[in-house]
């Protein structure tokens, strides 16, 4: 049944190995290119600013790592959905496309179990998943980290790094194999599975993920205050560099802790109302209004050394939602109209 | 006769899509090394009764055993000795035959490579062609050969002959005699031709309107079967021992076909017998008509004689 699983998805398989080529090489190039302009930007004479007698060459230098970088977003959208994207057409191959073209019926009036033609088809095919993603996860946090693109514990950086796309990739081809089991058709199957796939992976991105990164508190400094305008004042010093960001704003003074947005906005309004009386207009206002009103400035932050962290249990909340609904879809099987 | 065990014995098995019944209440006992065919109309049942005995479909009630284990939840062991043709024929269109061969050698211990090597030689089907590009015959065959060589002790067949040519039919038909004949395997298969079921079958099951209507030797059905006619347009009252299967009164004869349990007193009927694929028809007619459900005749369990 090994041997059936595999050779139903060889050619699909065959035809995503040359994607992953073509992407990977996409990236090795474009990660290359840009490495070299960056690395001229950053040094002498442009690093720290331009000197009076570079000013044409660093313009030039900054030049050359903005058209190198120009194509970047739509190279992560790409490298992304690949991920989903090859869930869902395995997903899909494996399970619907077998019940639509009744294949099913030839294979479970075998020898062999359902349970275990269900098994060898998910293995064969994460397999599959495993050996195309892990070469492109390897190669596109090297170039995450070439492009100088984003920080990888951020938003922007974390989904292109690490093994997040092997993660997504393996939990939708579950996701969308125990879709077909109710669904039947390949297009639908398709097409819901793809929906509900991208819908959990923001799902985890958006409210899963900022509780399973371990945030560090930090009281930031009134000298870098600088006044904003929906959330009052924004602090941007006292976090590292390369560090993940969460929320910033005011806070009473000795909180350990982040405050509620209700009170962040009743402290936001009383500063607004003392920076708009005569204390706030006088010198240094802002300070006097700060120390009256018993409020400190906060950012709250995950700091890159917890990248792998964060990984291990996202990765993990990944598994864990890949091992229920491969449970699902056994018990399914087992009752199953072919 | 002696009865042979029963390889499929079926009771009350029934299956519902939704609101309808595509089998109902099919009490059912199939002896060993017979080769049965499952006659009737389209809608009938015949396909899922199949399904249901190959473990494709979970029946809604009653139960089924094959070689005497309860069969709806078969074990590997029990699906080893059950090969099923489905009447789609479904194969992995993008395989060659001979990868097709090879899924069946990895999934069945007891595969037999030269039954099926012999059979595609036999119909001069190439190893190396791609089942996408066989005819709809040819894929019809190769679906059969990995039945075949799969060494199954009960064959069970959905229309095994229904896109085949003449001469690729009578091949088929003379394979599966050979094949009960060498291995002793028992064949239920399902089909539209009577002619096929008088060629090769000597049991016969008629469903009609999702229920059984008869089944039984197709030699002790024509025994026990009469078509009988009288010239009086009276509608006369049957002759005493038959009871009619499909009645036809017109203004000058009235004509039925009889089961018959005693001697008929001829007395002014004439007396012919009838052929299988006439009473076959009469069950169909009167089982589409539905002259059974008003007074529950159960004709599968008819005492003989």
């Amino acid at each position: 049944m090994t041997w059936t699983a595999w050779r139903r998805a060889r050619s699909v398989v065959i035809a995503m190995a040359v994607v992953v080529i073509v992407v990977g090489a996409v990236l090795l190039l474009t990660g290359f290119h840009q490495q070299i302009a960056w690395s001229e930007y950053l040094r002498r004479p442009c690093r720290g600013g331009y000197p009076t007698g570079h000013l044409d060459y660093c313009e030039r230098v900054a030049a050359k790592v903005a058209g190198a970088s120009r194509y970047n977003t739509a190279l992560v959208l790409v490298v992304i959905a690949l991920g989903p994207l090859f869930g869902v057409v395995l997903g899909v191959n494996a399970v619907a496309q077998e019940i639509e073209r009744r294949t099913v019926r030839l294979a479970w009036t075998q020898s062999g179990s359902r349970q275990k033609w269900l098994t060898s088809s998910f293995l064969v095919n994460i397999a599959t998943l495993v050996a195309l993603f892990v070469p492109l996860c390897l190669v596109a946090t090297w170039w995450n980290r070439a492009a100088h693109y984003a920080p990888r514990i951020r938003l922007n950086g974390f989904p292109i790094t690490g093994f997040s796309i092997l993660f997504m990739s393996i939990f939708v081809f579950v996701l969308v194999g125990a879709v077909g089991m109710f669904v039947r058709r390949s297009g639908w199957t398709f097409a819901v599975g793809f929906v509900v796939a991208i819908a959990c992976i923001y799902a985890v991105e958006y409210y899963v993920r900022p509780d399973l990164a371990p945030t560090t508190f930090v009281k930031v400094g009134t000298s870098s205050v600088e006044l904003g305008s929906a959330s009052g004042f924004y602090g941007s010093n006292g976090v590292p560099p390369n560090a993940w960001e969460k929320s910033n704003g005011m806070a009473l003074v000795g909180s350990k802790s982040a405050p509620s947005a209700a009170t962040m906005q009743t402290l936001s309004r009383k500063m607004n109302n003392c920076y708009a009386s005569p204390l706030g207009k006088e010198k240094n206002g802002d300070n006097s209004c700060l120390r009256k009103i018993h409020i400190e400035f906060f950012a709250l932050y995950v700091p890159d050394s917890e990248y792998w962290t964060v990984q291990l249990r996202e990765g993990s909340v990944y598994a864990g939602v890949t091992l229920l609904l491969a449970g699902a879809g056994f018990l399914t099987v087992r009752r199953m109209l072919a | 006769m002696t009865e042979s065990p029963a390889v499929l014995e079926a009771v009350g098995l029934g299956r519902r899509y939704r609101r309808t019944w595509a089998l109902s209440d099919c009490t059912l006992s199939i002896p060993q090394g017979r080769v049965v065919a499952l006659v009737g109309p389209n809608g009938a049942g015949k396909s899922t009764l199949l399904r249901i005995a190959a473990g494709l479909t979970p029946p809604t009630t009653g139960s089924l055993s094959l070689f005497g284990t309860n069969a709806l939840n078969p074990t590997p062991s029990l699906k080893s000795r059950v090969g099923f043709l489905d009447q789609e024929r479904p194969l992995y269109s993008s395989f060659r035959v001979s990868e097709i061969l090879h899924f069946g050698q990895s999934s069945n211990p007891s595969w037999n490579m030269t039954v099926a090597h012999e059979h595609l030689d036999r119909l001069n089907i190439s190893l190396r062609s791609r089942v996408s590009k066989l005819s709809g015959g040819q894929q019809a065959q190769v679906a059969l050969t990995v039945c075949l060589a799969k060494e199954p002790e009960l064959l069970l067949l959905d229309e095994p002959a229904a896109a085949l040519d003449p001469v690729a039919r009578e091949d088929l038909l003379r394979l599966l005699m050979r094949q009960v004949a060498d291995s002793g395997s028992s064949v239920v298969l399902s089909t539209h031709s009577l002619s096929d079921v008088a060629a090769i079958c000597d049991y016969v099951v008629v469903l009609a309107r999702s229920r059984v209507v008869l089944a039984d030797d197709i030699e002790f059905v024509l025994e026990s079967h009469r078509l009988i006619s009288s010239l009086r347009g009276d509608a006369a009252v049957l002759p005493d021992g038959a009871i009619s299967v499909d009645e036809r009164n017109s203004a000058r004869q009235t004509s039925a076909l009889v089961r018959v349990e005693l001697p008929l007193n001829e007395a002014g009927w004439k007396i012919e017998q009838p052929t299988l694929e006439e009473i076959v028809m009469a069950y169909l007619r009167a089982g589409i008509a539905s002259p059974f459900e008003g007074d529950e005749v159960r004709f599968e369990n008819w005492e003989r004689p």
